[in-house]
């Protein structure tokens, strides 16, 4: 299958500052690509290049098989874009939004009137389609936008964290109709914070200062982080807080984060730790992490911190990313 | 063609739902005609004149009756000439006379006499108008009534003007200041209205609508033509109203073709549309833009000879006004209103004005970017 999406060394800079770096990318048609990343990380400036909005400063990139750079006007009429903030008319009403795209991209007049009710009540916006845009709650405008970005039924459709601010319930619903879209063969491009959103997706990838780090699979990802070093333990102790400075200045230990009442720890390479002087053979890798397990039991102890379970754990999608910024991070300050 | 109409429809939506364009668009024209009509007034009358007679006879009552009745000056008698100057340091008075004690013996003894007149010229305008005022003192009629008719001894022949004026004054006989005023007022309600319409663009990109619509297939083109023409429409029914305030209210001639008239306010529409549709275009914010079209507003009526003479200003200065659309439609609009001149006659000032139209109507498409660097 043609890739919907492809980049190649995407670059974008803004004065000095490198918003986007040397990216590359292929997204097949019909997949949900996931884009992850902290604030400022170039999701935004990621999607604004390829919806042709915003020119590249190096670097080319492919949409829909038209040359963002050189045919930008041509990409337009093959993707949607829904954008981070609240794009439509407050003043207009849901019809009357839903009309004035419709004639921007030129919806053909016999198929408007019936793809606009099926719009409408696809979103969920049925009866509301008098009431003015800026009346609409968060998670309606959301899906109000979405109509829109839909009226030309694109082939490829851009949502830069479509669900911020959303209530959990309105993300279940945008979610649900992103997999239909999916499976009616859209290519679906989506930024977002929340890492159980990037779990759906067929493909995520991580940006970081405008870098991509790693790309794949989410399950796979997850699948071989699981079988490379599973390196996860849960710790839940008395008092926390304490308990986190003390893991954090501990040998074996890489990472800490706190998961409401307890401790997820990300310890140092394993098969590495047996040329330690406290870890001793035998090395298979649930050996050493139960022993690491045990000296960690021991140090918090020492510590004046009451244990109450320690186990290994399989990670989730966000200890990975986590992890990965920390990485970065720390390197940055080398 | 469909994006044009698209937008078309969605600007006029824009325009009803804001109920501060109402305002600006309906109630603020008629305001400012009625009040530019009825307030700007070159002339001034009533200014008040100090007199102190120290001569206190037939015909120093003569000259205080003759300031009042033909020079148009309220007379305040004072007693003393050092009160005169502290009446106008005061404000009280603009224009202070002291009549010398012993005019009248001097008027029979035929002797010229010298008053001592005091002018405030902190406003020249209200100055000008007092000295215009005090000129009965020293006319041909004011000559002829301090004579004395004493047969005994008959006064030598006054010397009269050896020219006398019999004018003729055209195109505003009466000399009535609204018709000199309201032509440009007309002017003044079509800026007003279209620069506080050509804000849309600027209005999308503080919203950030604008980022939506540049991820579409419109034109730039269907975009800036969609947003004027609404704002031409509404700014024409303006026109109308305040042509027809001047021509009800204030009885304005209008001497020439209406069809000129119409089609001069067209070509002013699509010219101050554009230039305000060109600030839209370069600023980032409502705020700036306001700045910006407040600054032509104010530039449009002081130095396009709405006010004062284009001819007042310095020679260095003068091609400003020949940069404002207002200058050209103000120098049409009375030849057609006032003078009754033809169209033909104004032809200059028709392609002034479709040329300002055109070349910020290119410049604001050309402005305007698609996909930001």
């Amino acid at each position: 299958m043609a890739n919907a999406i492809v980049a190649e060394g995407l670059t974008k800079k803004f004065g000095s500052r490198l918003a986007v770096d040397r990216v590359d990318l292929s997204i097949p048609q019909g997949e949900i690509f996931g884009l992850l990343g902290p604030n400022g990380s170039g999701k935004t400036t990621m999607i604004r290049m390829l919806c042709g909005v915003l020119a590249p400063s190096a670097g080319r990139a492919m949409v829909g098989g038209y040359d963002i750079g050189r045919e930008p006007e041509k990409v337009k009429r093959v993707i949607g874009y829904v954008s981070q903030k609240f794009s439509l008319y407050p003043d207009l009403t849901v019809r009357e939004n839903l009309d004035f795209y419709g004639d921007v991209y030129g919806v053909p007049a016999g198929a408007g009137p019936q793809r606009k009710c099926d719009l409408i009540a696809r979103c969920g916006l049925d009866g509301r389609e008098n009431q003015t845009a800026g009346s609409l709650s968060g998670g309606l405008k959301q899906r109000l936008a979405l109509a829109c970005a839909l009226i030309h039924q694109p082939r490829i459709l851009f949502l830069d964290e479509p669900t911020a601010g959303v209530d959990p319930v309105a993300r279940r619903f945008l979610w649900d109709l992103l997999f239909q879209l999916a499976q009616e063969g859209t290519t679906l491009f989506v930024t977002t914070h929340y890492m159980d959103e990037a779990e759906r997706c067929m493909h995520v990838a991580y940006i970081h200062y405008g870098r991509l780090l790693v790309s794949g699979d989410p399950k796979a990802m997850k699948r071989e982080e699981v079988a490379n070093t599973h390196r996860r333990v849960e710790i839940i102790c008395e008092p926390l807080m304490p308990a986190l400075v003390v893991l954090r200045g501990a040998a074996h230990v890489d990472d800490v984060n706190v998961y409401g009442q307890a401790l997820h720890v990300r310890l140092r390479d394993l098969p590495a730790a047996r040329h330690g002087s406290e870890v001793a053979l035998p090395y298979s890798v649930a050996a050493v992490r139960a022993q690491v397990m045990e000296l960690l039991r021991g140090e918090l102890s020492r510590a004046g911190i009451d244990v109450l379970s320690i186990r290994s754990v399989y990670p989730s999608l966000e200890d990975i990313f986590v992890s990965f910024a920390r990485t970065i991070d720390r390197k940055d300050l080398l | 063609m469909r994006a044009l109409r698209a937008v078309i429809r969605k600007e006029f939506i824009h325009i009803r739902r804001d109920p501060r364009l109402v305002g600006y668009v309906v109630v603020l024209p008629v305001i400012v005609l009625l009040l530019f009509g009825f307030a700007l007034r070159l002339r001034v009358d009533n200014l008040t004149v100090a007199v102190c007679d120290q001569d206190r006879t037939f015909f120093s009552s003569e000259i205080k009756s003759r300031l009042q009745q033909e020079g148009g000056l309220y007379v305040t008698e004072v007693d003393a000439p050092d009160a005169v100057g502290d009446l106008i340091w005061t404000g009280k008075a603009h224009l202070g006379l002291v009549i010398p004690p012993g005019f009248s013996r001097r008027v029979a003894d035929n002797q010229q006499t010298t008053f001592m007149l005091l002018v405030d010229g902190t406003m020249p305008t209200l100055a000008q108008a007092a000295l215009y005022g005090a000129r009965v003192l020293t006319d041909e009629d004011m000559a002829d009534r301090l004579t004395l008719d004493d047969p005994d001894h008959p006064s030598p022949a006054v010397r009269k003007n050896p020219i006398r004026l019999d004018q003729t004054v055209l195109f505003n006989p009466h000399l009535r200041d609204s018709d000199f005023f309201l032509p440009g007022t007309m002017g003044i309600v079509m800026m007003l209205v279209s620069l506080a319409l050509a804000t849309g663009i600027v209005r999308e990109k503080e919203q950030q609508t604008i980022e939506q619509l540049w991820a579409t297939p419109i034109s730039r083109l269907a975009l800036v033509a969609g947003k004027m023409i609404p704002c031409a429409a509404v700014t024409v029914l303006d026109f109308v109203v305040a042509l027809a305030l001047s021509r009800w209210v204030f009885a304005l001639p209008v001497r020439g073709s209406l069809l000129a008239v119409a089609a001069l306010a067209a070509l002013f529409i699509a010219s101050v549309l554009a230039l305000g549709t060109f600030v839209s275009v370069v600023s980032e914010t409502q705020l700036q833009a306001h700045f910006i079209s407040v600054f032509i507003f104010v530039v449009s009526i002081l130095m396009s000879g709405f006010i004062f003479p284009i001819e007042a200003m310095p020679h260095w200065l003068q091609p400003v006004a020949s940069a404002l659309p207002m200058t050209y439609f103000l120098e049409a609009i009375r030849g057609l209103t006032l003078k009754g001149m033809p169209a033909t006659h104004l032809l200059g000032d028709f392609a002034a004005l479709a040329a300002f139209a055109l070349l910020f109507g290119t410049l604001c498409t050309v402005g305007l970017k698609k996909q930001a660097a």
